[in-house]
């Protein structure tokens, strides 16, 4: 096996960071003594690049609703969708709550309680259906005091009024916003909170913003962006990469990809996604932007866990917090 | 919000679910339902059939838990049903092929995006399921080869394929995106 391919054939490995050290080093110095395998090399971290720009789209909620249902089902936890299956038994479960949920689902037990109510039913009605009948001799009346209860309405027949609704509640909705409030007005809502450090006041409006069908798109990309550092510094890293990996695959058209790569990898690393960190930043090592902060991060992956400093998520109060900087025209929150 | 799950390994929560704990069942839905999704997605090329594939991998994990082999990996043996199930869809002789990309976004980025979505549905499907599993559950490259039944060298090789593959593809809209004008 020639020099060449062995290095080639370890080049995935080398890009994706899985490399040993000593490895690591021979590979490097075979890549700066051969034009071939650095062109190669430059060609499969373009595609790296691509395949992370593969956006990652979420399943129908549906499908996790009826998944959960089947579990819960399963487990004796919830009722089955059909009348009662063995199945239900099939899972070991122990306790009193599992015992009274089999024999209260069994056939002969449902029988008895109906027959039971049906009794009890027909001793209630019967003496009152005939006491209706000898009062008025037809369909029953409302007693006086019963009558003097219902509002009338102007014209005097029995329809119940209702309050009369100002055209200012008319207009208004719940939550007290206008439906027709532009987005920009809820961008520029959401930056001012998240320069505030209001968080969660920032994912609401930045989720309505980036979830509008009429955004533009370099609204779009500001919100999403400010959205994934509000959810990082809220400390929910999932919904924070699952909003960078939607901002990766708008790369082309923005302008802070890089930047945005550093934070995701830094989410990454807090998830336990090494690989997918480094992925990451290996790209974003490339920009002299962002190389400085992209190689600090490196640094903090080669690191042993304990020996890392936290992901600055747990609130404000740290130099991370700072407000991030604005992208495009949009106003200094 | 279940403050057991960061804890707890696929596999201690897959034996909490056979001893009739259903909610355990969640966290391993929220783990895996989006990568295996998107592996489906774009194995079958039809959301509606990856949406329906991917109720029928948890369905199969539910059935089979009693026989999952403990000392197996709860992530590879899920890639081995989610693939054995695009397989089989791919077998079956009316498939729609299609890519809903939604329509909110600009014309730029959708293109680009759909410009990816194509090239990766275009790889050849050995090198495509290496690249997916890498992309969706950068799952390691041994765990490949034990879903796929290959050696790990011909994994790599096929990522390797597939990366160039991609890169040839799409050299146009590889070009690296404007540097931002002030740093953060």
């Amino acid at each position: 096996m020639s020099e060449c391919e062995r290095c080639q054939e370890r080049l995935v490995e080398q890009l994706s960071g899985e490399l040993d050290d000593s490895d690591g080093r021979a590979v490097l110095d075979h890549l700066a003594d051969c034009e071939t395998c650095s062109h190669l090399t430059a060609r499969l971290r373009t595609g790296m690049t691509l395949v992370a720009r593969l956006e990652m789209e979420e399943p129908p909620e549906a499908v996790t609703q009826a998944v959960m249902k089947t579990a819960r089902e399963r487990c004796g936890d919830e009722p089955a969708a059909t009348t009662f299956s063995t199945a239900m038994l099939s899972l070991p479960r122990s306790g009193w709550l599992s015992r009274v949920r089999v024999v209260v689902t069994r056939p002969q037990f449902v029988m008895g309680t109906v027959m039971v109510l049906a009794v009890v039913f027909g001793a209630w009605y019967v003496p009152r259906r005939a006491a209706i009948h000898s009062v008025g001799g037809g369909a029953p009346t409302l007693a006086p005091a019963e009558l003097e209860s219902e509002p009338l309405s102007p014209s005097g027949v029995g329809v119940p009024s209702m309050p009369s609704v100002g055209p200012e509640l008319g207009t208004e909705a719940l939550d007290g916003r206008t439906p027709a409030e532009s987005t920009e007005a809820r961008l520029e809502r959401g930056l001012q909170a998240f320069g505030r450090s209001d968080y969660v006041g920032a994912i609401d409006e930045l989720n309505a913003v980036a979830s509008s069908s009429d955004v533009s798109e370099d609204a779009w990309l500001t919100a999403t962006h400010h959205l994934a550092r509000s959810y990082t510094r809220n400390g929910d890293c999932e919904s924070a990469t699952r909003r960078y990996e939607q901002l990766f695959g708008r790369s082309p058209t923005y302008n802070h990809t890089h930047a945005a790569m550093v934070e995701a990898g830094a989410c990454y690393r807090a998830l336990g996604n090494e690989l997918r960190a480094r992925e990451l930043l290996e790209v974003a090592v490339q920009d002299p932007a962002t190389a400085a902060a992209a190689r600090a991060e490196l640094d903090l992956l080669r690191m042993p866990p304990h020996g890392r400093r936290r992901l600055p998520i747990e609130g404000p109060g740290r130099d991370e917090d700072r407000p991030p900087p604005t992208i495009g025209a949009d106003p200094e929150p | 919000m279940t403050s057991r799950a960061p804890m707890n390994s696929d596999e201690q929560l897959l034996a909490a679910f056979l001893v009739g704990d259903s909610e355990v069942f969640g966290v391993l839905v929220a783990r895996y339902r989006t990568p295996i999704y998107n592996f489906l997605l774009r194995s079958v090329r039809d959301p509606q059939a990856a949406a329906e594939l991917l109720s029928q991998v948890f369905l199969r994990v539910m059935e089979r838990a009693e026989k999952f082999q403990g000392g197996a990996k709860f992530s590879t043996w899920i890639f081995t049903i989610a693939r054995n199930l695009a397989i089989d869809h791919a077998r079956k002789p009316e498939r729609v092929s299609a890519t809903d990309l939604g329509g909110e976004r600009s014309v730029d980025a959708a293109e680009v995006q759909r410009r990816v979505v194509a090239a990766v549905e275009l790889l050849p499907t050995e090198q495509r399921e290496v690249l997916l599993m890498r992309r969706v559950q950068r799952l390691p490259f041994q765990d490949i080869a034990d879903v796929v039944g290959v050696p790990v060298n011909t994994v790599k090789s096929r990522m390797r394929c597939a990366l160039e593959g991609l890169e040839q593809a799409l050299v146009d809209v590889a070009q690296p995106a404007p540097g931002p004008e002030a740093s953060t």
